[in-house]
């Protein structure tokens, strides 16, 4: 039963005949797995503890940062340097202190995963890598529970609801993530700040119908929202027979290595850098030198803008593979970008085409403009 | 004339466009009159063996081609083509 104080809470929702007292007694009783504190999780999860969801999870392995404050609406300046589920924990538990929320400061491993997640009725996928959410896709099916997906970058935004027992799941639809080095994530390609309250508040909206088992939910549907037409169209979602997982003859029964699976090195697979880093200071040394190296910047050209080392050639890594020819593979090259995430990945990309005199500027132009020249910005 | 839409994501190698015309009776050779045009769009959309790539899905109007014909899914001239790469920030 709910309180008084509780009724006078959730008034406007009472007030709805599609959730009035029964319906806000099911959140009440609900639970929750929001996996990701950062920018779609925060509107999830402050939207859900609003919203009465009684027990809410909370998984996220992060600090909150000076750079997410333009997107992750849970934290603000007073959390900087604090752990992102705490920060956000405090932010719900003041919005609604009646919210039990679960936090986990830990990343989310197929070590963990199926025993975290077998708490909660419904898991919402607010993470930033393609590890974590092919993890999150297959928790959600090997367990039976419904996962809402969203996902976002520059001014566009996806977001679904996968149910493998009726319905597709993440895999029907992306049954195998792309190759390294070819999709930027946010970090790298950054996102308009207020795309992800647009995706993470359909999230919200989604798992909140789940919940209370109302409406038609996202399930069976792709939703494809662009911010700068202003623009939502909707693709139809089908089970693929072939699915790895959901399918007819499911080859995953058992949690895998996502890691591998997406070709990124993990906490477990440590990548020996030293052969290929080179530091901010070693590099400018090496500049002076007649045996001077090539810089390649791999960033987009409006990040050059910003900031930019002298006489670098510019060729941004999602077009890197088809401009190869370009470069001259003979030549001693040095790669960069913002902060040594996509040059890493070029240097991968280009080893692999054989280029064998690569090297990666490590911390990217942020460590340049920290140990070598601090008239340059950080961004 | 048949119509093309990608995300932002892939404009970048279609000089900035998100919409553009479409040639062809197929989506292959509608993919492959896009790609002769706009050569960098290829690594995007094609593995070195020249396959689609499984990140890569591309709906006609609100279908899947995988559950039409595939690549040789006949275009008409109403056709909207979309292409939906996985992206993954969050
Ligand atoms: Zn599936």
């Amino acid at each position: 039963m709910l309180t008084h104080d509780q009724i006078l809470r959730y008034s406007r929702h009472l007030l709805i005949p599609e959730v009035g007292l029964t319906g806000q007694q099911k959140l009440h009783n609900a639970s929750a797995l929001i996996i990701g504190a950062g920018g779609l999780g925060s509107p999830i999860a402050l939207y859900l503890a609003a919203a009465g969801v009684g027990r809410i999870g909370l998984l996220d392995y992060d600090v909150v940062e000076e750079t997410n404050l333009q997107r992750q609406i849970a934290h603000g300046m007073s959390s900087l340097g604090k752990r992102k589920v705490e920060s956000a924990r405090a932010r719900m538990l003041d919005i609604n202190p009646d919210a039990k929320v679960e936090t986990y400061d830990q990343p989310f491993t197929s070590a963990n995963a199926l025993q975290i997640a077998a708490n909660y009725d419904v898991l919402i996928d607010g993470s930033d890598n393609f590890p974590t959410r092919y993890l999150s896709n297959d928790v959600a099916v090997l367990l039976g529970k419904p996962l809402v997906y969203g996902s976002i970058f520059r001014f566009d935004g996806q977001a679904s609801v996968f149910d493998a027992r009726t319905g597709p799941c993440y895999r029907c639809l992306f049954p195998e993530p792309p190759p390294p080095g070819l999709v930027p994530t946010c970090a790298e390609g950054g996102v308009l700040g207020v795309l992800p309250g647009v995706i993470g508040s359909i999230q919200a909206t989604e798992a909140l119908k789940i919940l209370l088992g109302i409406g038609d939910t996202l399930q069976g549907r792709l939703l494809l929202y662009n911010a700068l037409d202003m623009s939502f169209d909707f693709v139809t979602l089908r089970k693929n027979p072939q699915c790895r997982i959901c399918g007819e003859n499911p080859q995953i029964t058992q949690l895998i290595d996502y890691e591998a699976f997406c070709g990124v090195p993990g906490q477990n697979h440590p990548v020996s850098a030293e052969d290929w880093d080179i530091t901010a200071p070693e590099l400018a040394r090496r500049l002076q030198t007649d045996s001077a190296p090539l810089l390649l910047d791999v960033r987009e050209p409006h990040e050059l803008q910003i900031s930019a080392l002298p006489g670098a050639l510019n060729i941004p890594l999602g077009t890197l593979a088809a401009r190869l020819s370009e470069l001259d593979s003979a030549r001693e090259m040095v790669v960069l970008c913002r902060a040594g995430t996509r040059s890493s990945r070029a240097v991968g990309l280009l080893t692999a085409a054989g280029f064998r005199r690569v090297k990666n500027l490590q911390g990217g132009i942020h460590a340049w403009a920290r140990e070598v020249d601090p008239s340059l910005a950080v961004y | 004339m048949p119509r093309l839409r990608v995300p932002a994501l892939l404009k970048y190698y279609l000089q900035d466009q998100t919409e553009l015309p479409l040639e062809g009776e197929t989506v292959q050779e509608a993919l492959q009159h896009l790609t002769s045009q706009y050569p960098q769009m290829t690594p995007h959309l094609f593995d070195p063996a020249g396959r689609l790539r499984r990140h890569i899905n591309i709906f006609l109007n609100q279908e899947n081609i995988r559950t039409l014909q595939g690549l040789q899914t006949p275009l008409r001239p109403e056709d909207t083509l979309k292409i939906v790469p996985s992206v993954t920030g969050g």
